[in-house]
């Protein structure tokens, strides 16, 4: 039993991925309507970005900072030629779309050999341990923080941000008032698949890179709707809610045990919330 | 030839002709057991998307975890097809339908996104215990599927028929339905929900029957899958073989069985044509999520909805 606070807070900061990625999940959701399947990939390929600078000579934030553009890059280019042309004429399509673009993602990484045959690390912290916790289990739960408060400045503190804000309330009002809300909306996939980037970076120093680094957007999910579908700092709360829910089933239940405790936290969570916080905007 | 393409009808003709030629020269170059355990894998793939257009092109909602519905179908067959096959069959389809009530035991309150993320959920749920019920499903190893003997015909034929009648089961519950007051009232509740509720139409049990019955294709489907490939294993029946079901549903068109056959059987062929193209590409790792990521948003982006 000694051993729960630092179960707990290991959870926590696997938690704090989970709420980060959330986070993407539910801006994009809001901001353009559409769920995106490709959070994961975005994640994973954007980790490879940086893995590949780093390894041309280029110093770790350089490189950071080249795979967050690269991401904004890739969403934008995406939202242009396939998600917003798709996205009027039935619902669901472009979310389709984006489970497509996710397998194509995959399938650069692992047609990569460089990628496939070695384990890679994007390590930005290094040794140390403070508190029963590896430094790079802090350095994730800091990071996650500093780029949720950062989004939270971009969403709020900024003209961007009300715009973002202002047309996913009301589209047509928005447009009225000189908004390009369709500008918005591809300018807002490159944000949220940079978000993702983002948020693979985080992870990081505890997971390696690997083509499998996106697999843990499947927890996103519980997460999103636990936080309320609603881009904020519940998102994120939830998702540690669920990383600490997770190591404590993990330690405890039998194997498996964690995977349907998720999944059952998700239908509780949806049949529990208002219905038009997960009703389409 | 621009104006040609730019008609929806004709492109959707002009694809349907590639793909029949495409389909017709791999069973050439692989021969006809090749060819019929292509086409069974397709029979067994539209099957289990016929419950996803009921569903949806009916009843107006998304389900994300047709993969639940197909496993409880194939691992049922598995098990029950060495004893009768008639039993087998029922205890498929009826653990399909188990599969969707199950998905949809949310769906009185809920409907849109959050349903299909409650189905979602389900899928996932569905490959862990695929995963731990060690005796039943034989784990993360899998299980062969004991084919029944029926010495004068090889295993391709079988499938190729079983797959069949699947399927004509499915088109028959698809076009009864259409026809009968049930249907009527799941496209009220597609097309008007709220016109359907001042009707006096138990909304929420709507959704719910329409899982049930979508389950039912699932579970038949599953059996199809299962004795097509003759080995089955939890991770055949992950998410991604919900969304590919979804995808053929949609890219196929809701409305018409036809379409959704053709999907089916374009998207067993792509992977097999992509491996015939291998030698122009080499060794690539990611080549079949490639072609085939690249295929679905080609087609989202192209193909005319209706």
């Amino acid at each position: 039993m000694s051993l729960a606070p630092e179960v707990v807070l290991g959870g926590a900061a696997q938690g704090c991925l989970y709420g980060l990625t959330a986070l993407s999940l539910v801006f994009l959701y809001r901001a353009t309507g559409v769920l995106s399947f490709m959070q994961g990939e975005a994640m994973a390929a954007g980790a490879y970005v940086a893995v590949g600078l780093a390894a041309l000579g280029a110093p770790l934030a350089l490189a950071a900072l080249g795979a967050i553009a690269a991401g904004y890059a890739f969403g934008a280019l995406a939202a242009r030629c396939a998600l917003e042309p798709v996205r009027t004429r039935a619902p669901w399509v472009a979310t389709l779309a984006t489970f497509g673009l996710a397998l194509a993602l995959r399938g650069v990484l692992l047609s990569l050999p460089a990628a496939t045959q070695g384990w890679y690390r994007f390590d930005w912290v290094g040794e140390g341990r403070w508190l029963g916790l590896a430094a790079r289990q802090w350095a994730v739960m800091l990071a996650a923080a500093g780029v949720a408060a950062a989004f939270a400045l971009l969403l709020r503190g900024t003209d961007w941000g009300r715009r973002v804000r202002a047309s996913a309330e009301d589209a047509v009002t928005a447009e009225r008032l000189g908004i390009d809300v369709a500008r918005l909306r591809r300018q807002a996939w490159g944000v949220g698949t940079a978000l993702a980037v983002a948020a693979g970076l985080a992870s990081a120093p505890v997971t390696f890179v690997h083509p499998e680094l996106g697999s843990l957007a499947l927890n996103a999910f519980p997460a999103a709707v636990l936080g309320g579908m609603k881009p904020g700092p519940a998102v994120l709360a939830a998702g540690v809610a669920l990383g600490v829910l997770e190591a404590l089933a993990a330690w405890q239940l039998p194997p498996g045990g964690k995977e349907l405790l998720l999944q059952l936290v998700l239908i509780a969570a949806l049949l529990a919330l208002p219905r038009e916080r997960v009703a389409a905007p | 030839m621009s104006r040609f393409l730019l008609d929806p009808r004709r492109r959707t003709r002009l694809l349907a002709a590639l793909l029949v030629l495409a389909v017709g020269a791999l069973g050439a170059s692989g021969g006809a057991r090749y060819l019929a355990h292509l086409l069974a894998l397709a029979g067994a793939m539209a099957t289990a998307a016929l419950g996803l257009a009921l569903v949806q092109g009916r009843a107006g909602q998304v389900c994300l975890g047709q993969g639940a519905a197909m496993a409880a179908g194939a691992y049922t067959w598995a098990a029950l097809a060495p004893r009768s096959l008639p039993l087998a069959l029922a205890a498929a389809a009826a653990a399909g339908a188990l599969a969707g009530a199950a998905m949809a035991l949310p769906a009185r309150r809920l409907s849109g996104l959050p349903l299909a993320l409650a189905s979602m959920a389900c899928a996932v749920i569905a490959e862990v215990l695929a995963m731990r019920a060690v005796a039943f499903t034989g784990g993360t190893a899998g299980r062969f599927v004991a084919l029944p003997a029926l010495s004068a015909f090889d295993e391709a034929s079988v499938a190729l028929a079983f797959s069949t009648l699947c399927l004509g089961l499915a088109v028959l519950l698809l076009y009864r339905l259409d026809r009968a007051a049930l249907g009527r009232a799941w496209r009220a509740l597609a097309q008007a929900p709220e016109a359907a509720l001042a009707l006096g139409l138990d909304v929420g049990g709507l959704r719910q029957l329409a899982f049930v019955a979508s389950g039912l294709c699932g579970g038949l489907g599953g059996a199809a899958y299962a004795q097509t490939l003759g080995f089955i294993s939890p991770e055949q029946f992950a998410l991604p073989l919900s969304f590919e079901l979804l995808v053929i549903a949609f890219l196929g068109g809701l409305r018409h069985p036809a379409g959704i056959i053709l999907a089916s059987l374009a998207f067993v062929a792509l992977p097999e044509l992509a491996d015939r193209l291998r030698p122009l590409v080499g060794a690539l790792g990611g080549w079949d999520p490639l072609v085939l990521g690249l295929t679905v948003v080609f087609v989202a982006v192209f193909r005319k909805m209706d």
